[in-house]
């Protein structure tokens, strides 16, 4: 018995899109699944970034009274990249602590002048869907933009001319009290040309910035 | 949380050295009877002996106070403070409470925390308020207590407290290996779910005949705490001698949180310390920290961040008066000596009541704009209507 060969190129064509049907997720998953992340922060290095950050309360302090004794209106600090990333390592440190029972961790760093994320969604059976990302964060005029430069979903490359804007430091714009509190003691930021992060504080807010670091738990 | 309440204690130090007694301040104020009582037997005390103002010089301060120890006013004995202990500091309440010049500044914060709770228990027969001595565990450990000096029986004190709750709370004893203990709950009630929950008020331990731990909302004691031996010889004979000059006191047996949870930079520089705030001239203030370290490098660099930090805190708090915080920031100098970091401030009674009256401009301003504020909201409420 044979087939018409219409019917045959029916059940080809059937087949086919049954098959992508079924397949296109499996390869998705494959794409987007990858075994757990593990950031452990290991207490040598927390003891290190700790020296770094001090290093910055520092600058900060440097910065916020002049060698005449004065508070300048705006405070210029320029943090070096090596800095920046230890921040970022005790930042990340502390959301996993927080973040930990929602199955969410997360690791953060600086290169090139921009914010580079790991996250990492917890799924049964220890696999995860980790998205990476890298972000050039800016602060001017109130303004606050994340322009991502580079953006994936496990292996599976998204499109990175996404931009976040907030614009001005408003309860609607930022949800969290505390990241409200810390932009709204930061005039202006951006990217050093040295790989760095330069920012300017607003002296007389920074009491805002210090119950931060002091509640942090 | 405990950490946060840490760094408050810290920065209330700080302040307490920018507020002490003016003993010529008048006050009007209704004072709950406790403070009221302790200060009559402060003012019978001081008509006895009139005060004398010591003059020393900074670097002499310390000396001054052991070889010249004041008219102790308490019999009371801290024979029980456990080597657990990070952190231990008595703070002079009663003194800081005597006048309205401390009193702005202590009332918003910390401070007024822990006199509110102590009032709460009947814990001596003249209703004195006692001069607590506040213990920190290692802050990762999360775990700190009150000890106080008593003049009732434990059950004196429980029959008082179960006439004052009532219903409203209840109030249990029962003896543990260290000794009598004190729980007062209360019933938690859901809104929702109306699902009743117990939950602690205050727990009291009863170490000795004269002193007590304490335990409040949300801090309850910890039995652990107390399993150790006692302070050494020499730390305890600071807390029992203090001469009535001092306002706070504090000993420090390691930095009481780790590396990575101190924006301070001081955890891993630090291996002992000493706090001293005196009142040194009537209506001037000293305070006095000395910092150990394990070499000359550590205690160099835990000077430069004590000024970075002390220097952040001036700007937060004062950058509205900017006079007033060069002052404030001529006032305070840092220094290393050896393996020893040391941070000094000197406060004149001119500084302080420049203080005092910011600190009450700040308050009327915030209470002002709440007044406003209320009146808006009354305003929109009341035209939507």
């Amino acid at each position: 018995m044979t087939m018409k060969p219409k019917t045959k190129k029916t059940l080809i064509i059937l087949g086919s899109v049954l098959g992508a049907i079924v397949l296109l997720p499996v390869l998705l998953a494959l794409l987007l699944i990858s075994p757990s992340a593990n950031y452990v922060y290991m207490p040598d290095q927390a003891e290190a970034d700790s020296l770094f950050v001090a290093e910055i309360v520092d600058m900060i302090s440097d910065s916020v009274v002049d060698d005449e004794g004065n508070i300048p209106e705006i405070a210029e600090v320029s943090i070096p990249a090596e800095h920046v990333r230890a921040l970022l390592r005790q930042v990340a440190y502390h959301i996993n602590l927080k973040m930990k029972e929602d199955g969410v961790a997360c690791s953060l760093d600086w290169r090139d002048g921009a914010l580079a994320a790991e996250c990492s969604y917890s799924l049964p059976v220890s696999k995860a869907v980790i998205l990476r990302g890298a972000a050039v964060p800016t602060l001017k005029y109130g303004v606050f933009t994340l322009k991502t430069v580079r953006l994936s979903a496990g292996r599976l490359p998204l499109p990175s001319s996404i931009r976040i804007v907030k614009d001005g430091i408003t309860e609607e714009s930022f949800k969290d009290e505390e990241a409200r509190q810390a932009f709204s003691t930061v005039h202006h930021l951006e990217p050093a040309d040295d790989g760095g992060l330069r920012l300017g504080v607003y002296p007389e807010r920074i009491s805002s910035l210090i119950r931060l670091l002091v509640s942090g738990d | 949380m405990i950490r946060t309440r840490l760094y408050l204690m810290a920065a209330a130090f700080l302040l307490t050295a920018a507020t002490v007694v003016s003993a010529q301040d008048d006050s009007d104020d209704k004072r709950p009877r406790a403070i009221t009582a302790a200060e009559q037997l402060a003012d019978e005390e001081a008509k006895k002996t009139p005060s004398k103002p010591v003059e020393t010089k900074p670097a002499e301060v310390k000396t001054a106070q052991v070889a010249e120890p004041a008219e102790k006013k308490t019999d009371y004995r801290f024979a029980e403070i456990p080597d657990q202990a990070a952190v231990v500091f008595k703070l002079n309440l009663n003194k800081l409470y005597s006048s309205p010049t401390f009193k702005a500044v202590a009332d918003s914060g910390d401070v007024l925390a822990i006199r509110n709770d102590l009032m709460q228990i009947p814990w001596t027969k003249d209703g004195a308020l006692p001069d607590p001595v506040i213990l920190y565990a290692p802050c990762l450990g999360s775990s700190y207590a009150m000890l106080v000096g008593i003049d009732r029986s434990g059950s004196e004190i429980r029959d008082l407290l179960a006439a004052k709750f009532g219903k409203s709370k209840k109030v249990e004893s029962g003896k543990t290996g260290l000794g009598e203990k004190i729980t007062v709950t209360y019933d938690k009630v859901d809104r929702k779910t109306k699902k009743v929950t117990p939950r602690t008020e205050a727990e009291i331990l009863f170490l000795t005949g004269k002193v007590a731990a304490f335990g409040r909302k949300g801090c309850p004691l910890d039995l652990g705490f107390f399993a150790g031996g006692k302070l050494s010889a020499e730390e305890f004979a600071k807390f029992q001698d203090l001469p009535d000059n001092v306002v706070a006191a504090g000993v420090m047996r390691s930095f009481p949180v780790a590396a990575s949870e101190d924006p301070t930079g001081l955890a891993g520089l630090v291996t002992s310390g000493e706090l001293m705030v005196t009142e040194y001239a009537p209506g001037a203030v000293s305070l006095v920290l000395d910092l150990n370290c394990k070499n000359a490098k550590d205690a160099e660099l835990a000077a430069r961040r004590m000024k970075s930090f002390l220097r952040i805190t001036l700007v937060s708090l004062f950058a509205a008066d900017k006079t007033l915080f060069q002052e404030l920031n001529k006032s305070c100098s840092t220094s290393s000596s050896g393996n020893t970091a040391k941070l000094e401030v000197k406060l004149t009674k001119n500084t302080m009541d420049r203080v005092r009256a910011f600190y009450l401009l700040e308050k009327a301003i915030a209470s002002a704009a709440t007044d406003v504020a209320t009146a808006v909201v009354k305003g929109v409420a009341g035209g939507k209507k």
